[in-house]
C-alpha cells in the first residue's frame, strides 16, 4: 500500500515532554512501518484546544488526539480523576496496565474513537498565594481556580474550597490581582503557565491524578492494515512505556527550578482530606455507575 | 496549490466587493471542496463554533453596551467637554483624546479588540459631533486600539510569555515604555493630520471658571474608568467581568445621577451592539477554519524556516523575523500567529543578539500592525462597523499610523533599553 | 426581511441579557463567597455563542457586514448589480453549506453534555444551522426582492 500520513493533535506546548513523546512516538511507528505509517504532529494547540481536538478526531478532520477533555468520548473515563484515588504514579501506571485499563479502553467505540492509551497529565497539587495549606482548615473558604470538570469541581467544594471558573489564559492576571486566591495545578503546567511568579505557596496533596488521553478516530484505525496497526499498538506501548520512565527526572528538575525562583513547598497529610471525599464518590457513582468506580476503587486500593 | 486556491479565491471574492467574513468562507469552502483536502463534512461547522468560543472575548458585546448606555445617558458627552477644554485649541486635539482614551483601555481589557469596541463607541460618535471626519476617527481608533495589547495587563503578552518562556511580570513591566513610545507617536500622527487638514478647533478659550465646572459635571463619568480598573487591580472582578461592571455603572450614572437615559433607549443600543459583535465576532470564528488549512498545509513553519536557512547579520535577520511574522499576521489573528511562530521564530531573533523582552515586545508591536492592516485587520472591522464606514476609506486613512509604528518598530529595534531597562530596574 | 431582523434581534437581545447577567452573577458569587453558581461562566458562554451567530444574521439583514466596496462602485451598473446578486446567491450557498455541516455534526454531538450542567450540546452548537438558515432566508428574501422590483420596474 501507498504511504500513508496520520494527523495527530496535541494541546502541550512544543518540547514539552508529551510533545516529545510524540515524536518519539512518530518515529518509532515510521521505523516499525519501514515508512508506509507516517505521524504528522501538531503541538500548541494548532489545531484546536482539547475540546476541538476531540471533536475534530471523532469526525475525521484529525486521526490521533490527546488531552484530558473526556466528554465526546465517554464521560465515564472521567472516574480516574476520582479524590485520592491513587497514592503515586507507579499505584497509576499498575492499575492501567491491568484490567481496569483495558476496560477503559474499551470505551467511546459505540462513538467513533478508539482509545489507544493514557499518559499522566499527572497529580494535582494546590498552589496559592496565602500561605501553606496543611489541613483542611487552610484550604476552608479558600478561592481556587478549577478546570471547567465537575468533579474536580465537587471535590473542592467537598473539602471546603470555593471554586471559580476562570478561562485558562486569564489565570496568571487572576492571580496576581488576587481575584483568585490559588490554583490546583499539575506541577509541569504550574511551571509553564508561569504562575510560581504570582503563586508561591505549593502544597503537595496529589488529591487528583488526571490522564492525557491518547485516541485515535475509530473509522481510521480500523482500516489501518493489520501489520500497520500492529506496529502502532507497539509504538503506543513503547512510547508510554519511555514517557513514564522520563517523569521522575523531570519532576526532580522542576522541583530544583522551581525552588530556585523563590517557590515555597510543603507535603500535605492527605488523611484528614481523605476522610472529606466518601460525597463525592456517592455522586459519582450514581452518574458514572456504582459498580465502575467500586472496580476502580478496589483496584487502585489493592495495589497500594 | 491548496494555499494558492485559498489565499486567491479570497482575495478575488473580497475585491469583488463581498464582504470579507463571507469571502473567507466561501474561500474555505471551495478550497476544501476542490482542493481535496478529504476532510468531513462536519469540520466547517466545528471549526467555526470553536472559532467563536471565547469567553474573555465576550468583553467585546459587554464594551459596546457600555460605550452606548454612556452616550445616551450623558456621560459621553460630559467627558468630551472636559477633554475640549484640555486640547480644544490643539490641532487635532480630539484625536489625541482618542489615543489617550486607548491607552487607559488599554489598562482595563486584555484584548485589542474589546478595548477597540470600549472606544470606537465613545470617542467616534463624538468626534463626528465636533466636525471631524468619520473616516479619520475610525483610522485613529484602530490604530490606538492596539495599545491594549502593548501596555499590562495584556492577554497577548501572557501568550507569549508562556510560549517562549519568559518572565510574564518582566513582560508586563517592558511594555511600559514601549506602550507609552507608540502613544506618543500615534498622538503626533493625529496633531500632525489635524493642523494639516485643518480640523475644526473650539472657539471658546476655557477658563478656570468653565474648566472646573464641566470637570465637576463630568465627574461621575471619569470616575468610571478608574471605578473598572480599581475593580480589577483590587482583586473584584477579571478583565471581563470588570466590562460588566462598566456597563452597570453606565446604566446608574445615565439613570440615576444625569438623568438622560430612558428605558426607551436600551433596545435600540442594545441592537446597535449585537449586530455589531456578530459581523466581528464571524469573522474570527471563520478566520479559524482558514488559519486551519494554512496550518496544516505548514505555510508558517516553512516561512519561518526560509529565514533560518539564509544565516545574516543581526538587523536583517530581525528584519525577516519581524517581516514572516507580518506576512503570516496577515491571513492568521493574532493568537494562532504567535503561537505558530512564536516558538520557531523567538530563538532565531535571541541568537541575532536581541534581549529576550526586547524580542518579546517587537513580536507584539508587529502583530499589533497587523490588526489595523486590511484585509484581516481585527480592528478596522470594528471600527468600520461602529462608524458604517466601508474598509476603503479608513485603509488610506491608516497610512500615516503604519508609518508611525513602523518608525516605533525601528526605534524598539535600534534601543534595546526601551525594552530592557525597566524590567531589569524591577530586577526580572 | 424586516420580520427576519425583528426575530433575530429579538433572540439576540435575550441572549444578550443572559450574558450579561451571568458575568454579573459570576462577580457576586465570587464577591460574597456563594458557592453553587459555578456554572455562570458555561452560560456566559453559551449565551455569547448565540450574541455572535444571531448578531451575524442580523448585521447581514442591515448590510453591515465590513466590504471592499471600491471597486465594484467603480464598475458599470449592470456589472455592479450582476455582483450583488453573485454575492446573495453566494450568501446562500454558505448558509446551505453551513447547515448541511452543522447537520453532520450534530448527529454525532446534539447530546454530548455540556461541563459542568451537562446540558446537551446543542443548546450551544445549535447556533451552527441556525445560522445556515439566516443567511439562505437572507439570500432568498434578496433574490425575490430584486426580482419583484425588475418586474415592477418593466410593468
Ligand atoms: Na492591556
Ligand atoms: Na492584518
Amino acid at each position: 500500500a501507498e504511504a500513508q500520513t496520520l494527523r495527530l493533535a496535541h494541546a502541550s506546548s512544543t518540547n514539552s515532554l508529551i510533545d516529545q513523546a510524540m515524536h518519539y512516538f512518530a518515529d518509532d511507528v515510521a521505523k516499525r512501518t519501514g515508512g508506509k505509517l507516517k505521524i504528522q504532529d501538531f503541538p500548541n494547540a494548532e489545531l484546536g484546544d482539547e475540546g476541538p481536538i476531540a471533536d475534530g478526531v471523532g469526525s475525521g478532520s484529525s486521526d490521533i488526539g490527546l488531552g484530558g477533555v473526556v466528554d465526546d468520548i465517554d464521560p465515564r473515563l472521567n472516574v480516574l480523576a476520582l479524590p485520592f484515588l491513587f497514592s503515586d504514579l507507579n499505584n497509576v501506571h499498575r492499575v492501567l496496565d491491568g484490567p481496569v485499563g483495558t476496560e477503559l479502553k474499551a470505551m467511546g467505540q459505540n462513538h467513533g474513537y478508539q482509545m489507544l492509551g493514557f499518559l499522566d497529565s499527572g497529580f494535582r497539587n494546590f498552589a496559592n498565594s496565602r500561605h501553606p495549606i496543611a489541613t483542611p482548615a487552610d484550604i476552608k473558604g479558600m478561592k481556587l481556580r478549577t478546570p471547567p470538570i465537575s468533579v474536580i469541581l465537587d471535590t473542592l467544594h467537598t473539602l471546603g474550597a470555593l471554586p471559580q471558573s476562570i478561562p485558562f489564559g486569564q489565570v496568571y492576571t487572576a492571580l496576581q490581582s488576587h481575584v483568585v486566591d490559588g490554583v490546583e495545578p499539575e506541577l509541569r503546567d504550574y511551571s509553564d503557565e508561569k504562575w510560581y511568579e504570582v503563586a508561591k505557596y505549593v502544597s503537595i496533596s496529589n488529591y487528583i491524578w488526571t490522564a492525557n488521553y491518547w485516541y485515535m478516530n475509530k473509522d481510521r484505525y480500523d482500516a489501518l492494515p493489520a501489520d500497520e496497526r500492529a506496529a502502532l499498538d507497539a509504538s503506543v506501548a513503547d512510547t508510554t512505556t519511555w514517557y513514564r520512565a522520563q517523569l521522575a527526572s523531570v519532576y526532580a528538575s522542576l522541583d530544583t527550578s522551581l525552588t530556585a525562583k523563590g517557590v515555597k513547598f510543603n507535603t500535605v497529610n492527605t488523611v484528614p482530606f481523605q476522610a472529606m471525599v466518601a460525597p463525592v464518590y456517592a455522586k459519582y457513582g450514581k452518574i458514572w455507575g456504582a459498580d465502575l468506580v467500586a472496580q476502580v476503587q478496589q483496584a487502585a486500593k489493592a495495589d497500594r | 496549490m491548496i494555499t494558492g486556491l485559498l489565499i486567491g479565491s479570497f482575495i478575488l471574492l473580497l475585491l469583488l466587493g463581498i464582504p470579507v467574513v463571507w469571502a473567507m468562507a466561501a474561500a474555505v469552502i471551495l478550497t476544501t471542496t476542490f482542493g481535496g483536502i478529504g476532510l468531513p463534512i462536519a469540520w466547517l461547522s466545528q471549526q467555526v463554533l470553536h472559532g467563536a468560543d471565547s469567553i474573555t472575548l465576550s468583553a467585546i458585546p459587554l464594551f459596546l453596551l457600555a460605550g452606548g448606555v454612556m452616550n445616551k445617558g450623558g456621560l459621553t458627552h460630559r467627558i468630551v467637554g472636559v477633554a475640549e477644554d484640555v486640547f480644544g485649541r490643539v490641532p487635532g486635539g480630539l484625536g489625541l483624546v482618542n489615543v489617550a482614551t486607548a491607552l487607559v483601555y488599554g489598562g482595563i481589557s486584555g484584548s485589542a479588540t474589546a478595548d477597540t469596541g470600549a472606544v470606537a463607541a465613545i470617542m467616534i460618535p463624538a468626534m463626528e459631533k465636533r466636525g471631524y471626519p468619520r473616516d479619520f476617527s475610525a483610522a485613529v481608533t484602530a490604530a490606538s486600539g492596539t495599545l491594549g495589547m502593548i501596555v499590562p495587563p495584556s492577554v497577548i503578552l501572557i501568550l507569549y510569555g508562556v510560549i517562549t518562556n519568559t518572565s510574564i511580570g518582566g513582560l508586563f513591566v517592558a511594555g511600559i515604555l514601549p506602550g507609552l513610545l507608540v502613544c506618543a507617536a500615534f498622538m503626533l500622527v493625529a496633531y500632525l493630520v489635524g493642523a494639516r487638514q485643518g480640523f475644526q478647533r473650539s472657539e471658546r478659550r476655557p477658563t478656570i471658571v468653565s474648566f472646573s465646572r464641566d470637570t465637576l459635571r463630568a465627574l461621575p463619568a471619569l470616575l468610571m474608568p478608574l471605578l473598572v480598573i480599581g475593580a480589577i487591580v483590587g482583586g473584584i472582578a477579571t478583565a471581563t467581568e470588570a466590562a460588566a461592571l462598566a456597563l452597570v455603572y453606565a446604566l446608574l450614572v445615565g439613570f440615576l445621577v444625569y438623568r438622560e437615559l430612558s428605558w426607551r433607549d436600551l433596545p435600540g443600543i442594545a441592537l446597535e451592539a449585537l449586530s455589531t459583535t456578530g459581523a466581528i465576532m464571524m469573522i474570527m470564528a471563520v478566520a479559524t477554519p482558514f488559519a486551519w488549512i494554512l496550518t496544516i498545509e505548514q505555510v508558517p513553519m516553512m516561512a519561518a524556516g526560509w529565514i533560518t536557512g539564509l544565516h545574516t547579520g543581526p538587523y536583517e535577520t530581525i528584519a525577516l523575523v519581524l517581516l514572516v511574522l507580518k506576512v503570516v499576521g496577515f491571513w492568521i489573528d493574532l493568537g494562532p500567529a504567535l503561537v505558530i511562530l512564536g516558538p520557531i521564530l523567538t530563538p532565531i531573533a535571541q541568537a541575532a543578539g536581541f534581549g529576550p523582552y526586547q524580542v518579546g515586545l517587537l513580536f507584539i508591536v508587529t502583530l499589533g500592525i497587523g490588526l489595523f492592516t486590511p484585509p484581516i485587520g481585527t480592528n478596522i472591522f470594528v471600527v468600520c462597523n461602529v462608524a458604517r464606514i466601508d474598509m476603503w476609506s479608513v485603509s488610506r486613512r491608516l497610512v500615516p499610523f503604519w508609518i508611525a509604528a513602523i518608525l516605533c518598530v525601528v526605534v524598539l529595534v535600534a534601543i534595546p533599553a526601551i525594552t530592557q531597562w525597566l524590567p531589569g530596574v524591577f530586577g526580572l | 426581511m424586516i420580520w427576519l431582523r425583528r426575530l433575530s434581534g429579538f433572540l439576540g437581545c435575550i441572549a444578550l441579557l443572559v450574558m450579561v447577567a451571568n458575568t454579573l452573577l459570576a462577580v457576586a458569587a465570587r464577591y460574597f463567597g456563594m458557592t453553587g453558581f459555578e456554572w455562570s461562566y458555561e452560560v456566559a458562554g453559551i449565551a455569547f455563542i448565540w450574541v455572535t451567530f444571531l448578531g451575524t444574521v442580523l448585521a447581514e439583514t442591515k448590510g453591515e457586514n465590513a466590504a471592499f466596496t471600491v471597486l465594484r462602485d467603480a464598475l458599470a451598473p449592470w456589472l455592479a448589480s450582476a455582483l450583488t446578486r453573485a454575492a446573495d446567491v453566494a450568501i446562500g450557498l454558505i448558509g446551505l453549506t453551513l447547515l448541511l455541516s452543522s447537520i453532520a455534526m450534530l448527529q454525532r454531538s446534539a447530546f454530548v453534555p455540556t461541563p459542568l450542567l451537562r446540558w446537551p450540546g446543542f443548546v450551544q452548537s445549535g447556533a451552527a444551522p441556525v445560522l445556515g438558515v439566516g443567511l439562505m432566508l437572507i439570500a432568498l428574501l434578496r433574490v425575490f426582492r430584486r426580482t419583484a422590483i425588475q418586474r415592477s420596474a418593466k410593468a
